[in-house]
C-alpha cells in the first residue's frame, strides 16, 4: 500500500512534546473547536464529504512503498548476494542474472521498458533453455543453481507489490545458501553475513512507513542481528543433525586439482602452478623431514604408449596394510573437496581410517567423491615389509605397449642392464643429469612416440615426463616399476603448526621393486632439478612459475639467495597469507568440522557436567533479574523497600498509590506494638526523600534502625 | 482529623472552627487556598454557611472586605467602579467599585451575566482595573471568594471552564454532621459568634506567611509525583480535559500551603493528595467530579 | 493503552517455510555454513518478535476532542501521539470503520484520523487501534486505546425545510421601576438618577424589579407538521442554523427538554446537542 499525499498532510510534527507546548496557554485551541461550521447549503455538505479521505481499510498493517530509492537499495543488495556465483557457475548463468538485473535497474527510471504480458513467460522459457543447453542437460547442482539464479533475475522483472519484495528477499537469503555449496571459506562466511544483514536491512527499509536513514537502519539491523548470533551458536551446537544425503545431486562443477585420473605426459603442454590448498596435515609431534614428504594418491600401472592408467585389479581393497618398521608418524589430514575419490597418505599408510579403503597398490580411496571437506586420522611408517610380488603384479609392473625399440634397448644396454635394479636406476638418473635434460613447466607437446621423443629429442619436461620415461626404461630393463601420483613437500605454517600442501605441489615419481627391499621410491625429477625439488620440499609457499623456471637453470645456492631476498621484500604480505591460512585451517577444524560425532561428543561432555552448568546458568539469570528489578541503586529507596518487604512478609502491603505517611498510619494501627519503629523509619525516609535531609546519611540511619528492629 | 498544625496558625483555625461547626477540612482548605494566593470558589446549596465562611475568613485575617450580591442586571461597572462627574471639583472622579477591597465576596457569581463575570475574573487575573485609560491597582493581598449554586437554575450563567480555571480551589461544604448540627441548633457558631471575635492576624502577617509558603522545599521525587498525576489525567482518557500546566502549578502551590499549615518545611505526597480534589476536580470536567479526582489518586503510584 | 498482543502474520509462514528449506538443504549437504545461516535467520526472526513488541511500548497517546459533526459527514479525531525512546518507523492507527493512517512517528505528532460519523447521536470515539509490523513484518503487534471523548453527531440539517411557522414568540420582558435608594459603591451608572444629581440631590440609585427574558422564536417539536422523527429533527437543525446565521434569537422545545430563547455559538451547540440526544438516535 502506498502512502497517499493526503495522509502525509494530516501529520504535523510537534516539538518536543505536546504537553510542553500547552504551557503557552494556547494548547487547547487546535484541538477543541466545539461547534461545527454551520452548513448553509446542501452542496456544502456534499463538498465536505467528498474532500474527506475515503474509507479504504487495508486488512493488514504492512506498509510498503515501491519507491525508486528503496528499490535501488534492494537491487544493489541482491547483486551483492549473487556476485560470488560468478566464480562458481557457468558464465552464461550469471550473465543472465546480470542482464535481468540491469534491465530492472533501467526500469526504475523508465518503467515502460519493463517486459509485461506475454514477454514474461517467453523470457522464462528462453532463460531456462539457455541454462539447460549450456549444461548439456546435466541434472546436477550447478544446473539447478544456474536455473535458480536466472529465475531470481526474472523475479526482479515483476516487483510490483510488497509481497514481491518479501518473496525476493526470501530468495536472496536462499541464494546465499547456494553460495555455501561451492565455497565455505571464512571469507565467504563474512561475505554472507554482510549479505544477510543487508537483505534484512532491505526488508526493514521496506517495512518502514517512511525513508529510514542509514544510521537508523544500521541500528535497527544491528538489534536484529546481534541477538540472533547467540541463538545461532546455540542452535548450531545443539540442534539435532540428521545423517544427511537425502538427495544426491552430482556436483557438476569443474574440478580444479593438480591430479587427474589419467596421466598423459605428452598431451599436457603446460601445468598450472596453483597456490590453492590441496590438503592440510596436523602431525602429532614433529613433521617428517622434507625428503620424506611424498604424499601418495594414485598408482599408475598400465601404459598404452601415450597414457598411464590405473590397474583395476590393483584397486581392489587390501585387507590390511603391510607390516611396517622404523619411525612412525601420526597425523590428521583435512582434504579440500576435489570431487574425486582419492585420499592422501604420507608414503604407504600403516593404518586404514574408517572413511577409506586401502587398495592393493597401497593408496587410500574414499567410497564417494569428495564433494565436501573431510578429515581423517592416519599413521605411516618409515619402512614396510612388502609381501612378494604376485605374478599378476609382476606382469602389470613390467607391462609395455610394444617391445622397446632398438634405440631404447641400446640405451638400456649402455647403462648397464637390469641385473641390479638400484645400480641401474642410479645410472639412469646420472644419464638424465649429464645429458642436458632440463626441467620446464612448458615443454610443448610431444610427437608420435612420447617417451622416445622425450628421451632423445626434446629432453625437456616436468615430473610426469621424467617419471614416465624412467619407469619405461626400468620396465625395458626388466625391473618391475610403477608411477605414483600425488603431492610432494608442503609448507609448515608457523602460525598454525600444521603442514599445508598446495595444488602446485602436485608431483609424480616412480617406485621400483627391489628384491629383499620391496617397493623403493625413486624421484627422477630430483636428478634433473635437485634445487627445485629441495626447494619444493621445504617450501615456504608455492613457487611461482618463473621462480620454478629459474631454479632449474641456475645454481641452487644462488637461486636460494635470490628467493630469500624476494622473500624478505615480500615479507609483509607473506605473513598475512600465513596468518590467514592458519585462521582458515582453524575455521575448517572448529566450525566446518563440527559434525554429528562432534555434537555427540559435546553432548556427552555436557552430560557429565550438566548440574554445575545448570546451577551457574540459573545463578546468572537470577542475578540479571535482580539487577533489572531494582534499576536504581539509591540506598535510601532500597532501605525503605527492605522495610516494606519486611512488613509485606507480615501480610501488610503498601499500595502503589499509598503515601508512605498513610501507610505508616495504617501499619501502626495494624501493629501497634511496632508503632514506634514504623514511625521512625517512615520519618527518616520522608525527611530525606521529600525534605532537605541528606539521603546518604538518612539511608545509613534507616539501615541502622532496621537492624535494631527484628519483628 | 489528627493532622499537625503550624502553631502560628492554630488560633486562626480554632476561631474559624468556632464559627463553622464540624468543617475542619473545608476550613483548612480555604485557609490553604488563601495562603497559596489563590482565589476560592465555594459551591453548595444555599444555607450551609458559604457566606459565613467567606466573611469569617476575611474578618479573622483582619482584611478589608466587601460582599457583592451578583444578580443578572449587575454590570461590570457595578463591580469595578466608574468615573463620575463631581460637582464640587468640576471633574470626573473615579469611584472605586467593591472590587477595591482585600477580600471580595462574590455571592452567587453564576447569577451575573457572562460579561460581568468576566470583568471580575479579568481583574482577578491581572490584579488591576483599567477604566477610561486609567489603571487602578488592586489592594494587596487580594482574594476573591466566590460562591455559587450548583444547580443550574433558570436565568443562571454557569462559569465556563476557562473561568473556573482561575480559581485555585473549588470546595463545597455539604451538610453538617449530626453532632455539629446539634450544636448549631443549640445556638452555637454562625454569624453571631463571628461578630464577637477579634482578628487573629493582619494583612502583613498573611503576606509573611505567604512568603514562607513559597519558600517551602519541593524535592525531585515529589515533582515526579505531580508530573505523574498530570500525565495520567491527560493520557488516561477518562477525563474530559487533562490538567493544564497552570493546574499543575496551582496544585504544587496548594500542596506547599497545606504542608505549611501542617507545620512542615517540605512537601510530602500527602499534601498533594489532600489538596488534589479541591484543586483539580473542577478542572478535570465530567459529571462525577469528586470521584474523578479520587480515581486519579488511586491510579498513580507514589514515587 | 491496554495489553499489547503480538500475533504472527502470513509472512511468518513464508519465513518458516524458507527456514525449513534452508535447513533441509544444509542437512542434505552437511553444510555447516548453511546450518549457521539457517539458525542466524531463525535468531533474526525471533529478535523481530521483540522488536515488533517494542514498537508499541512507550507510546503515549492522548485524544483531542473531536469536533461535533452532522450525521453523514466525516468526523475528525485529533490525537497527540508521542513515542518515548526513539522513533517508530511504522505505526498504523485505525478507528473501527474508519480510514487507517500509517505513520513514521518521530517524537510527538498531532494526527487527525477521519472516519464516517454515522448516525445522529452521542457516542464514545474508539477504541483506537494501534498496530505495527516493523521491522520485518513477521509479527504484528496490536494495542487498543479506549476513547476518552464523546463525539456529538448532530442530525443532518434538511436541505429544504418548511418555513418555521410553528414557532412561538417568547415573552417580551419588561423591567418595572420600584423606587430610589441612596448610592452604594458598585451601583450601575445606568441606574443612577442623573436628573436628581443635576438637581443637586446627590447620588441616588434607581431600583427596578427583576424580570428576565428576551424575545425570540421558540422552535417547538409539537408544533411541527407531521413527519418522521428524523425528518423533523432535520428541519429543526436547519431552522436553528438559519436563525443563528441571521442573528435572530431562538429557543427550542422538545418533549422533555426546553431551552430558553438565546443566541450565540454556545446556545446553538446546546440546541443541536439536544437534537442529537433526542430519543431514537445512537448512544454510547
Amino acid at each position: 500500500m502506498t502512502e497517499t499525499a493526503g495522509s502525509r498532510q494530516a501529520h504535523e510534527p510537534v516539538s518536543p512534546s505536546p504537553f510542553g507546548r500547552e504551557a503557552g496557554g494556547e494548547g487547547k485551541t487546535p484541538l477543541a473547536s466545539s461547534t461545527p461550521t454551520p452548513l448553509p447549503e446542501g452542496e456544502g455538505l456534499r463538498g465536505r464529504t467528498k474532500s474527506a479521505p475515503d474509507g479504504k481499510n487495508g486488512g493488514h498493517a504492512i506498509v510498503l512503498s515501491l519507491d525508486p530509492r528503496r528499490l535501488r537499495f534492494l537491487l544493489a543488495v541482491l547483486l551483492l548476494a549473487v556476485l560470488p556465483h560468478l566464480w562458481h557457475l557457468h558464465w552464461s548463468h550469471t550473465a543472465l542474472f546480470l542482464g535481468f538485473w540491469a534491465w530492472r535497474r533501467l526500469g526504475i527510471a523508465r518503467p515502460r521498458l519493463l517486459p509485461r504480458g506475454v514477454w514474461l513467460p517467453l523470457l522464462t522459457l528462453s532463460a531456462a533453455g539457455v541454462v539447460i543447453v549450456t549444461r548439456h542437460g546435466a541434472i546436477d547442482l550447478t544446473t539447478s543453481t544456474g536455473l535458480f539464479v536466472a529465475g531470481l533475475g526474472l523475479k526482479l522483472m515483476e516487483l510490483k507489490s510488497g509481497r514481491d519484495v518479501y518473496f525476493t528477499v526470501l530468495l536472496g537469503w536462499f541464494v546465499i545458501l547456494t553460495q555455501f555449496l561451492y565455497d565455505q571459506s571464512l571469507g565467504m562466511a563474512a561475505w554472507a553475513l554482510a549479505g544477510v544483514s543487508l537483505l534484512t536491512a532491505a526488508l526493514v527499509r521496506f517495512d518502514a512507513a517512511g525513508w529510514l536513514g542509514w544510521r537508523r537502519l544500521a541500528r535497527h539491523v544491528a538489534i536484529l542481528v546481534a541477538p540472533a548470533v547467540p541463538v545461532m551458536v546455540l542452535l548450531f551446537l545443539f540442534f539435532p543433525r540428521p545423517q544427511g544425503g537425502f538427495i544426491h545431486l552430482p556436483f557438476g562443477a569443474s574440478a580444479r586439482t593438480g591430479l587427474s585420473e589419467v596421466m598423459e605426459p605428452g598431451a599436457v603442454s603446460r601445468l598450472a602452478a596453483s597456490a590453492e590448498v590441496a590438503f592440510r596435515v596436523d602431525f602429532d609431534g614433529a613433521p617428517p623431514p622434507p625428503a620424506q614428504r611424498y604424499w601418495r594418491a594414485q598408482v599408475f600401472w598400465r601404459f598404452d604408449g601415450r597414457r598411464w592408467l590405473a590397474h583395476p585389479a590393483m584397486r581392489r581393497p587390501a585387507p590390511r596394510p603391510p607390516p611396517g618398521g622404523g619411525r612412525e608418524w601420526r597425523y590428521q589430514v583435512t582434504v579440500e573437496p576435489h570431487h574425486r575419490r582419492w585420499l592422501f597418505s604420507l608414503g604407504t599408510p600403516a593404518s586404514i581410517p574408517p572413511e577409506a579403503v586401502l587398495t592393493r597398490d597401497g593408496v587410500l580411496l574414499s567410497p564417494d567423491p569428495l564433494d565436501e571437506r573431510i578429515r581423517y586420522a592416519l599413521r605411516s611408517r618409515e619402512r614396510y615389509r612388502f609381501s612378494p610380488l604376485t605374478s599378476l603384479e609382476r606382469r602389470a609392473a613390467l607391462q609395455l605397449p610394444a617391445p622397446p625399440s632398438g634405440r631404447i634397448q641400446a640405451l638400456v644396454a649402455t647403462l648397464g642392464g637390469g641385473d641390479d635394479p638400484e645400480a641401474f636406476a642410479a645410472s639412469v638418473l646420472a644419464w638424465f643429469r649429464d645429458r642436458g635434460f632440463r626441467y620446464t613447466l612448458n615443454p610443448g607437446a610431444l610427437g608420435g612416440h612420447p617417451v622416445e621423443s622425450f628421451l632423445f629429442e626434446t629432453r625437456a619436461g616436468f615430473c610426469e615426463h621424467y617419471a614416465s620415461a624412467f619407469v619405461y626404461l626400468m620396465r625395458a630393463a626388466g625391473i618391475p616399476a610403477r608411477i605414483v601420483g600425488g603431492y610432494m613437500g608442503g609448507f609448515v605454517n608457523p602460525r598454525g603448526g600444521f603442514l599445508e600442501v598446495y595444488q602446485a605441489n602436485a608431483h609424480a615419481w616412480a617406485e621400483i621393486w627391489v628384491e629383499g627391499k620391496g617397493w623403493v621410491r625413486v624421484d627422477p625429477t630430483r636428478a634433473v632439478a635437485p634445487a627445485y625439488v629441495e626447494q619444493v620440499q621445504s617450501l615456504d609457499e608455492p613457487l611461482t612459475e618463473s621462480a620454478a623456471e629459474r631454479l632449474t637453470r641456475s645454481h641452487p645456492e644462488a637461486v636460494r639467495k635470490e628467493e630469500k631476498k624476494a622473500g624478505i621484500q615480500n615479507d609483509w604480505p607473506r605473513r598475512v597469507r600465513i596468518l590467514l591460512s592458519a585462521i582458515d585451517h582453524r575455521w575448517h577444524l572448529w566450525v566446518l568440522g563440527y559434525d554429528r560425532r562432534a555434537q555427540a561428543r559435546l553432548l556427552g561432555w555436557l552430560g557429565e557436567r550438566w548440574p554445575g552448568l545448570v546451577l551457574s546458568l540459573a545463578g546468572l539469570l537470577a542475578w540479571r533479574l535482580r539487577r533489572r528489578a531494582s534499576p536504581s541503586p539509591d540506598p535510601l529507596t532500597a532501605a525503605y523497600d527492605r522495610f516494606l518487604r519486611r512488613l509485606g512478609r507480615k501480610g501488610l502491603v503498601k499500595a502503589g498509590a499509598e503515601t508512605p505517611a498513610a501507610f505508616a498510619r495504617r501499619a501502626a494501627r495494624t501493629f501497634p506494638q511496632w508503632a514506634e519503629q514504623i514511625d521512625t523509619v517512615t520519618r527518616l525516609f520522608l525527611q530525606a526523600h521529600y525534605g532537605r535531609g541528606d539521603r546518604r546519611r538518612a539511608a545509613r540511619a534507616l539501615q541502622a534502625a532496621l537492624r535494631r528492629w527484628r519483628p | 482529623m489528627s493532622v499537625d498544625t503550624n502553631p502560628e496558625l492554630r488560633p486562626l483555625l480554632a476561631a474559624l472552627e468556632e464559627v463553622i461547626l464540624g468543617k475542619e477540612r473545608q476550613i483548612r482548605l480555604a485557609v490553604c487556598c488563601l495562603l497559596a494566593r489563590g482565589h476560592l470558589l465555594i459551591e453548595d446549596i444555599p444555607g450551609v454557611g458559604k457566606t459565613t465562611l467567606s466573611q469569617a475568613l476575611a474578618q479573622l485575617l483582619g482584611l478589608s472586605h466587601q460582599r457583592v450580591q451578583f444578580t443578572s442586571d449587575l454590570l461590570p461597572a457595578d463591580i469595578l467602579g466608574a468615573a463620575i462627574y463631581d460637582e464640587q471639583e468640576r471633574a470626573f472622579r473615579f469611584h472605586p467599585g467593591p472590587i477595591f477591597h482585600q477580600v471580595v465576596l462574590a455571592d452567587e457569581i453564576n447569577r451575573a451575566s457572562p460579561k460581568t463575570q468576566s470583568a471580575l475574573l479579568e481583574a482577578m487575573e491581572e490584579g488591576r482595573v483599567s477604566i477610561e485609560g486609567e489603571t487602578h491597582p488592586l489592594p494587596e493581598p487580594f482574594f476573591v471568594i466566590a460562591t455559587q449554586n450548583p444547580f443550574h437554575q433558570h436565568g443562571t450563567f454557569p462559569l465556563p471552564e476557562s473561568q473556573l480555571d482561575r480559581f485555585l480551589m473549588r470546595i463545597s461544604l455539604g451538610y453538617p454532621d449530626p453532632r455539629a448540627e446539634r450544636r448549631l441548633l443549640a445556638g452555637e457558631g454562625g454569624g453571631d459568634v463571628l461578630r464577637g471575635l477579634p482578628p487573629c492576624a493582619s494583612g502583613g502577617k498573611l503576606s509573611h506567611w505567604q512568603e514562607e509558603v513559597t519558600a517551602l522545599h519541593v524535592s525531585p521525587p515529589l515533582l515526579d509525583y505531580v508530573q505523574a498525576l498530570l500525565r495520567h489525567s491527560r493520557e488516561a482518557g477518562e477525563y474530559q480535559s487533562g490538567l493544564s500546566p497552570r493546574a499543575g502549578l496551582g496544585l504544587l502551590r496548594a500542596a506547599r500551603a497545606w504542608a505549611f499549615l501542617a507545620g512542615r518545611d517540605s512537601v510530602w505526597p500527602d499534601d498533594v493528595r489532600a489538596v488534589l480534589e479541591a484543586v483539580a476536580a473542577h478542572r478535570l470536567g465530567g459529571v462525577a467530579l469528586e470521584s474523578g479526582a479520587r480515581r486519579l489518586l488511586e491510579a498513580v503510584a507514589v514515587p | 493503552m491496554n495489553a499489547v498482543r503480538v500475533r504472527p502474520t502470513r509472512r511468518l509462514a513464508g519465513f518458516l517455510m524458507l527456514l525449513s528449506v534452508l535447513w533441509l538443504v544444509s542437512a542434505n549437504y552437511r553444510n555447516n555454513l548453511g546450518y549457521l545461516l539457517t539458525y542466524l535467520l531463525a535468531g533474526i526472526g525471533a529478535a523481530s518478535w521483540f522488536q515488533t513488541r517494542r514498537q508499541l511500548a512507550g507510546l503515549r497517546c492522548r485524544f483531542g476532542k473531536p469536533a461535533p459533526v452532522f450525521a453523514g459527514e466525516t468526523a475528525a479525531l485529533p490525537l497527540w501521539i508521542e513515542a518515548a525512546g526513539g522513533g517508530r518507523p511504522q505505526l498504523r492507527l485505525e478507528v473501527p470503520g474508519g480510514a487507517a493512517e500509517n505513520l513514521f512517528l518521530e517524537g510527538a505528532w498531532r494526527v487527525t484520523l477521519s472516519f464516517p460519523a454515522g448516525e445522529r447521536g452521542r457516542r464514545r470515539v474508539g477504541p483506537l487501534r494501534i498496530c505495527s509490523t516493523f521491522p520485518l513484518g513477521l509479527f504484528r503487534a496490536e494495542g487498543e486505546v479506549e476513547g476518552g471523548w464523546l463525539l456529538w453527531v448532530y442530525p443532518r440539517p434538511a436541505a429544504q425545510a418548511p418555513p418555521p411557522k410553528g414557532a412561538r414568540e417568547g415573552d417580551g420582558g419588561e423591567r418595572e421601576f420600584e423606587g430610589f435608594r441612596s448610592y452604594r459603591p458598585g451601583d450601575s451608572p445606568r441606574q443612577i438618577h442623573w436628573k436628581g444629581l443635576a438637581k443637586g440631590q446627590g447620588l441616588v440609585t434607581k431600583v427596578f424589579s427583576e424580570q428576565g427574558g428576551e424575545s425570540g422564536a421558540v422552535f417547538d417539536w409539537e408544533m411541527l407538521p407531521p413527519a418522521a422523527a428524523e425528518r423533523r429533527l432535520g428541519w429543526l437543525a436547519r431552522w436553528l442554523l438559519d436563525a443563528e446565521r441571521q442573528r435572530r434569537a431562538y429557543g427550542l422545545r422538545l418533549p422533555g427538554v426546553s431551552l430558553p430563547v438565546g443566541g450565540g455559538a454556545g446556545h446553538l451547540e446546546a440546541c443541536l446537542k439536544a437534537l442529537a440526544e433526542f430519543p431514537g438516535g445512537e448512544r454510547d
